[in-house]
Formats: C-alpha cells, structure tokens, sequence
C-alpha cells in the first residue's frame, strides 16, 4: 500500500485538530452556569459526556445568548418509576393499537400504551404522544391546592398573578383498585377553582374529558352573576383566559392526539431539562419579587426559570401537525425516552416564523399511598411576538395525590355549583 | 333611611371594612383560617342630555354619580368542615349640584314635608352575606343565613331568576354584575347530591325573617337618578307607599322552592318550582277617591289583600306567585356554539290594567290605578354562545370574541286583547301577547387580558326602542382597574309630562320599556382597587 503524501498531510492535521479539541474540552463541574457571558467558551465543554452545546436546542441557545436564560447543571437523576405504572405499561407491549377511527388505543387499560417504542416504526411518534395523553405518572386524583398564574410584560415585568386551586381526577386508566370507573366514556374530570384576586376568586371551571373523538365539556362557575355556564367545547385551540397558552398548550401538550392530524418523529438526542428540580419554586407567603418567586430574576424579562436544577435528558423530537384552523402551524415537543414528561415544546405561526417557547420543570414525589408521582413545580409559556409570558408557579408542598376516601362523585357539576361563594 | 332597613351607619361599616383590609395581608401571610378580600371602587356617572321632566335646568354634561364603594368579602374555617362567609358594603357619595336639583324637586321627600335627603337613597351600609356552609353526612351541603342564589340561565331579563329582588335605585338596568344588585335573604339552601342519576337536588327555604325591604325589585320611584322619565323628582310613596304586608305578598311569609338540576347525555338541565315574590312592584288601587278627599266613593278598582289601600292613590305590593321553571344548555358540535334556553310557566302573573273608563287617579295621575289583574304566564329565553375566532384577524383581538345573543319573550297564555293589560303603573304601552327583546354581547380581549372592550345591545321587537352600551375595561396594574363607559337609549314613544295632566294622564302615551330611559343616555367611569 502506497501513502499519498497530500493523504498522509491531511490525516495527520484531522488528528491534530482533534487532538487540539480534546486538549481545550473540559467536563464542567456541577453547579456551572450556562449562560450568555460563557456559552462561548463552554460549548465544546462536557457535562457528563456530552459537549455542552449537544445538550442545547437551537431555540435554547438563542433564549441563553438573547434573552437572559441561565441553565445551572446539575449531575442527571435516574427517575424512579412506579412499580404499578411499570407493571400495567408493561402489560400492554404487544396488546395495544391506535384506532384512528374511534380516536382510542385499542386495548389500554392503564400506564403507558406502547412501553417499547421503535423507532422505525411510522407512528412512533404518534405512540409516545399517546403515552403523554394516557400514560402519564400523576396518579388516580391530584389535588393541588395553590398555583399562580403569573402574567409578565416582558418590559415592565409582573402585571397578574392570580391563585387557583386544580384537581384532576382519573376515570380511565386507573391504578389502583378498577381501572375504569364510571362507564368507560370519560378520560378524567378537572376541577379549577380561582382564590384571588378579590375579582377572580370564585371563578370555576369542570371538564370533563372523554376517552374518544368527542371534545371536552366544559362549564364555568360565574360568581359576579352567582351562575354555572356551559362553554364551548369546541374552544381547545383558543387562549386559556387572558394566559399566553392554549388550551391544548397546558403542560406543553393537551389535546386529544386525533386532534391534531399527523405527528413525525423527528429523532433522539440529549437537552439540559429540569425532571428532579427544586420545590417549591413559589413562595405564598413572600413579599417582595424575590421572595415570592425565587427561581425567577427580578429583571427584564422577568420570565425565566433560571435557579433551578437542569441536568441532560435524552428525549424525542417530535413535530406536530396543527390542523388548519390552529393558530399554529407546528409544535415541537421534547419528549423524555423514559417516561412520558415534556420538557419543551416550540410553536410557530401560521407563516412559520417562530412565535412561543414552552418550558415545564418537574420532580417526582410521593403519593399518599406511597405512588411516585411526577409533578410539575412550574412551568413557562413565553411569547416571543409580543414580548410576553405565563409562568405557572405551584406550590408543591400542598399538593396531594391519591386521598384516600376521595371518588369521582366528589368531582362533579354539582360540585362546582355547590362550591360557588 | 326611609327606603329600607339597610343600615343607616356606612361610616361604621366603612371603619370595620378598612380594618378588616388592614389585617388581609396579614391573614394571608400567616396562612390563617380567615381569609379577607375585596375592593374599593369610585364610581362617576355624567348626563349626556337635557333630560325632559326637569324643565328649566340642564342636565346635561352635570354629575349624576360620584360614588365610593368599600367592599369586603370574609371567609373563616372555623372547623375542617364548617365555614362562615360574609361580604360587607359600604357605599358614601358625594352630593353633587344635580342630585341637589332633583331633591330640590322633592325627590325622597315621602314623609319629610317638602324636601327630603336624597342621599339616604344612595349612602348605606349593608351586611350582603353572612352564612355558615356545613355538610351533613356525605352528599348533603347545607348553607344557612344571609345569601344569594341564583336560579335560570339569563343574567339579562330574569325567567326563573326570582329567588330574590333586585335593588334598581342606584344604577338601573346597566349593571354588569347581578351580585351587586340582588337583594339577599335569610335562607336555608340545601344541597344533596345524586351523583346515581348524574344531578343534584336543590332546596331553599326563606323563612320570611328578612326585613320588609328585601323583598321584590325596587325601582327608583323616589324621584331619584334613575327615576324613569317623566318621573325626576316625583317620590311615588306620598300616594302609594310600599304594603309589605298585604295579604297577597307578606314578607313575613315562608317562601322557597325545589330545583333539580342534572346532566342527561350531553344536555345539562334544571328543573324547578319556586315561590315567591312576583318581582316587579305591583299597584294595589285604592278602591276610594280618598286622593281627591272623597274617602267614601269608589274609585271603580278593586283593591286587593286588604279593604282599603294605605295610600291615597294605592300601595305598591309583590304578590307571591308560583314559578314552575326549566333550563338546558349544551354544546352543538356542529355550530360550535353553546345553545341554552330557560322557560318559566308563571301561574297567575299580576299585571295592571286600564280599564276602557279609567278610574279618577289613573286619570289624573297615571294609567295602572284600576286594579289588577292575573294571567298564567310563559317566560321564555333562547340563547346562543359563540367564540368568534375571525376577530383575531379583523380585528386583531388575542382571542375569539366572545359573542352571546338572546331571545327573550313573555308570552302571556289565554291572551284576550279587551283585558288591556299594562306593562307597568305609570306608562301607557299595552301589553301584547308576546313581548320580544333581543340583546347581543360582543367581548374582546387584548394586551393579555388589559385591555378588554365590551359591546351589549338591545332591541326591544315588540314596543320599540333599544340600548347600546360599549365599555373598555382597562387593567392598570394587577390591583387597579379602570372602566369606562357609554350607555345610549333610543324608544319609539315616550311619555309627555306636560301632556299628561288631568283628565289626560291615563291615555296620552304608549311608552314601553325604552321610554322609561327616554333622555337618561351618560357617560360612565370607575376606578377599582383590588385587594
């Protein structure tokens, strides 16, 4: 075998130069910043392996260098997966199928639908969507007392932060005891009552959701006219109140997958998220800005999530094709490959220009009958078009899950009325 | 205060309101079992025209309002279980020139000789709620004490919402928020749950411990801001007082109802029965000429509950009627809109009447001083809500508007046109079989909830006339709130005062409900403070 000298030359400088960038990457210690003074520097540095700028979507480095976003890493956390919800996911590998026509996973009982997903599968995208819809860890009941809405002007900062109390109450899917209560039609009933300010505080809402194409009904207690209203199921596209989400956009993902018309699946690959972050991250009895919202920074544009704890999580990109009549044209979602969570989702408008970054954090807690629940400890709903966000701050020391003694008849129409103050 | 047992110390409630704010951040702070909030709120109302009945002064561009309000809502766990809620208002206003003209003219003047305090209609301080909510065993939620409830699905033209009156005195018809209106009671509600038939059984019970003026719609008939033209300045009481204990409508009187109210497929419904007081004032007739100083003729009316009438021309009253009620809502897919609807079957609605030969005091005062007559009546509603996503793009609102119009109609079964019915003591407009009204609600939203403007209309199919009442709301900051408002009226007919002198006054107008409103257009703003 003969060496061509050019050959020879360029071997040699590929070695050299890969030899320069192993001798400038470093693995970073926990507790590093990412942020806009240093991502420059550290791109090519390591956090557990991977080089930092592999662990940044392009979204996420444009918010780091433009938009104030800080991202301390933190070492990653295996998360630890209930034997139940393990045990019914497990159960379905090889019995479930998407019925495109009934718009139901034929075959579910509960957990996840497809515990193995492949990915040269056409609807793997599709499949792991499913197991965000139905596969969730948030137990049989969630009831969480105090979460804050907090609307931010990005330029002048917070102008709303209303109180509400949320409960959610599984009808399918169920965990303990019967799967399915009821008579099979409903996914799960929400109650959503608002605690202040003094012009909100009554304000209910309870949906119910149905384990089909049928879309959620939905009724509103008024207090300023002492009254429950029905409103338009058909609204799961329009604004949650005066908020910068969706209805379809709560946690990222909220609308029935046949609702929307197709789903790709875009690939695998690793970003900083938050899945065992800090709790709470909404102080009720603080005063100033700081106190009240300690992950956040009492600067312009008031909105980020920026103290908590962003470790490297391997996830599925995955495009979501809105229907015609959606605000958006697409939703990116970022997707855990262990568990069903959601860390980040991108929307863009009807003319493709970027428009929302949608970030959740979570961590996992204990139920109290010992279930390990995911809970979401805050959330980021931020509009680049118009300067504007909606953090959803929950203070997750009130929050419970699976009381014992609780039933659906506890969450009813008859309970937003009798509940009406 | 004359107009009521409201009482007369909003200077007392005013201080326990301002306390109680003081300690609300301290409530909250210690995550204690008593929670305060509410909100404090200046209100300026200005005339945009020359009203007619008060001739030789304008009112145009004068101060009908200048109003501040404290209000404050409390709620106590005082067990895991047991819950005790008040809700206190205060309200002062400021005595503008225009409010001095019209007691100048005699408003509020019933038993005052010839100038009464009009302020006493607008100052007061009230106890709107206070009640204790407890379970009994597992499906059973009762609440006791001082409350409001409401029954029926329109918040515009009530059909079944007749559990309470309504308090018109301050600000008529153009109130947004029912809850600051509505007249509350002592009752017992109680609540059972059915969740085995997918509803809920309802019961109320006022035990009739209420004070005589919590009853029944009050309407300014004291000559006061928002007394109906012709009528500035005329306190209606120094010839027909309230009679809250006539035998028709006694407000010591146990009243209440029963109401189911349930989800069937994708339809929810309710239905109901319900005694009570028939809310509009009636005019019980004096059956003598004692107004004109003949006690012993018969006037020709026939005065009911009682031989003889306490005032001289006649009594206000609120018969108690019988209200058999039904309501249902659901979503259409199809025209991915909300459809409800509400009727209300009245058994023997009082109505007045003018007979073909009025009576001396219908014919010197106003036509409704010839008695009364019952009808069975059928009070309907039918409504659409839609989300309007095109405004988004036309309009450039965040969201779809919020659009809502309703059909509303009292039909009057067993109609006979020789009955010659009224709509009300005071206006000639007979009423037909079907009485038509149509309102549309147009609501946007903008700048993340900041900025929000409001269009309501009305058109009055059957007698004329209609309102239209565009609003912006804007939020200053997450504790202020500013409104600003316009309110229009338009009617076909309108009662002429100068025209209606005796022997003309039963006969000389057909005004309906709009000419009530004839010349009584202002420009509207508040400031809120929430806390």
């Amino acid at each position: 075998m003969t060496i061509q000298p050019k050959a020879l030359a360029l071997s040699l400088s590929v070695a050299f130069a890969g030899l320069a960038f192993d001798v400038g990457a470093a693995e970073l210690p926990e507790g590093t910043v990412v942020s806009a003074e240093n991502i420059e520097q550290i791109r090519n540095d390591t956090f557990e392996g991977k080089t930092i700028a592999s662990l940044l979507t392009e979204k996420m480095e444009w918010r780091i260098k433009n938009n104030g976003w800080k991202l301390p890493l933190y070492k990653s956390k295996e998360i630890p997966l209930d034997p139940s919800w393990v045990k019914a996911s497990q159960a379905n590998a090889g019995k479930t199928k998407i019925n495109a026509e009934t718009c139901q996973v034929d075959g579910w009982g509960a957990g996840a639908p497809f515990p193995n997903i492949d990915m040269k599968d056409p609807q793997a995208a599709e499949k792991v969507i499913w197991n965000w819809h139905l596969g969730q860890l948030t137990g049989d009941v969630a009831i969480v007392p105090y979460y804050t809405q907090v609307l931010i002007d990005g330029a002048k900062g917070v102008h709303a932060e209303p109180v509400a109390e949320f409960t959610r109450y599984a009808m399918k899917g169920r965990l303990a005891g019967e799967a399915v209560e009821g008579d099979g039609t409903e996914r799960g009933r929400q109650l959503l009552y608002f605690k202040s300010p003094a012009d909100m505080k009554g304000l209910g809402t309870y949906t119910v959701q149905y384990d089909s194409t049928k879309f959620n009904d939905v009724w509103a207690y008024i207090p300023a006219v002492r009254r429950v209203r029905r409103l338009s199921g058909g609204a799961w596209m329009d604004p949650v109140g005066s908020s910068d989400q969706l209805q379809d956009d709560l946690e990222i993902f909220n609308a029935r997958p046949c609702w929307y018309p197709g789903y790709k699946m875009v690939g695998k690959r690793w970003v900083l998220a938050v899945a065992n972050g800090k709790n709470p991250l909404w102080n009720r009895s603080g005063t100033s800005f700081e106190e009240k919202y300690p992950v956040l920074e009492n600067k312009p544009p008031y909105w980020n999530m920026n103290n908590d704890r962003f470790e490297p999580r391997e996830v599925y990109v995955i495009e979501a094709t809105t229907p015609s009549e959606h605000p958006y044209s697409k939703k990116i979602l970022y997707v855990d490959v262990k568990y069903p969570r959601i860390y980040y989702g991108e929307t863009y408008n009807r003319k493709g220009e970027f428009w929302k970054f949608m970030e959740f954090h979570s961590y996992v807690g204990k139920a109290e009958d010992g279930f390990r629940d995911v809970r979401t400890t805050g959330g980021a709903v931020i509009d680049f078009q118009r300067n504007h966000a909606t953090v959803s701050l929950i203070d997750a020391a009130t929050w419970r899950t699976n009381i014992a003694g609780v039933s659906a008849k506890d969450f009813s129409l008859q309970t937003l009325q009798a509940a009406g103050r | 205060m004359k107009s009521g047992k409201r009482s007369k110390a909003p200077g007392r409630v005013l201080a326990i309101a301002a306390a109680l704010a003081a300690i609300g951040p301290a409530a909250r702070a210690e995550e204690s079992n008593f929670k305060v909030d509410g909100y404090l709120r200046e209100e300026l109302s200005w005339n945009t025209l020359n009203w007619v009945d008060t001739p030789g002064y304008n009112d145009r561009g004068k101060l009908s309002m200048a109003r501040t309000t404290a209000r404050v809502n409390t709620e106590w766990r005082a067990m895991d279980d047991v819950t005790v809620v008040g809700k206190f208002r205060a309200v002062r206003e400021f005595r503008t020139p225009f409010l001095n003209h019209l007691e100048r003219m005699g408003a509020n003047n019933y038993q005052s000789g010839s100038r009464g305090d009009i302020m006493d209609l607008y100052d007061n301080g009230e106890i709107r709620e206070l009640y204790v909510d407890f379970p009994v065993g597992d499906r059973t939620k009762v609440r006791f004490g001082k409350q409001q409830v409401a029954w029926g699905e329109t918040d515009f033209f009530a059909a079944n919402d007749l559990v309470h009156g309504f308090n018109y005195t301050w600000r008529s018809f153009l109130e947004p928020a029912n809850e600051e209106l509505r007249k509350t009671n002592v009752m017992a509600k109680i609540n059972v749950d059915v969740p085995e038939l997918d509803g809920g059984l309802e019961v109320l019970v006022r035990p009739g411990w209420d004070g005589s003026k919590d009853i029944g719609n009050e309407l300014d008939i004291y000559g006061g801001r928002w007394s109906s033209q012709p009528y500035a300045g005329v306190d209606f009481r120094n010839i027909d007082p309230y009679d809250y204990k006539n035998s028709e409508g006694n407000y010591r009187k146990v009243t209440g109802g029963l109401r189911w109210s349930g989800v069937a497929g994708d339809i929810n419904y309710s239905l109901s029965y319900l005694n009570t007081f028939w809310p509009n004032p009636i005019l019980n007739a004096s059956s003598t000429l004692k107004l004109f100083g003949l006690p012993g003729v018969p006037s020709g009316a026939k005065t009911v509950g009682r031989t003889d009438t306490k005032g001289l021309a006649g009594d206000i009253i609120y018969p108690i009627v019988d209200v058999f009620g039904f309501t249902a809502s659901g979503y259409s897919d199809r025209a991915d809109a909300v459809f409800s609807t509400e009727i209300a079957y009245i058994k023997d609605a009082p109505y007045q009447f003018l007979a073909p030969t009025p009576t001396l005091i219908s014919q010197a005062v106003a036509p409704g001083f010839d008695g009364i007559k019952r009808k069975d009546l059928l009070a309907w509603m039918l409504r659409m809500d839609k989300n309007i996503a095109a405004t988004q793009q036309w309009l450039g609102s965040e969201k779809p508007m919020f659009f809502s119009v309703q059909l509303f109609d009292k039909w009057i079964q067993d109609y006979d046109r020789s009955d010659r019915l009224l709509n009300s003591v005071g206006w000639g407009a007979r009423t037909k079989e079907h009485s038509f009204l149509l309102t549309g609600i147009f609501s946007l939203s903008y700048d993340n909830g900041r900025i929000k403007p409001e269009l309501v209309v009305g058109k009055d199919l059957t007698y004329g006339g209609g309102f239209a009442v565009p609003s912006v709301t804007t939020e200053l900051s997450k504790n202020w709130k500013w409104k600003v408002e316009y309110d229009k009226f338009w009617s076909d007919d309108w009662r002429d005062g100068s025209k209606c002198t005796f022997p003309n006054a039963a006969s000389c107008d057909k005004a309906g409900l709009f000419g009530y409103f004839h010349k009584r257009d202002q420009l509207y703003t508040s400031l809120t403070y929430l806390f």
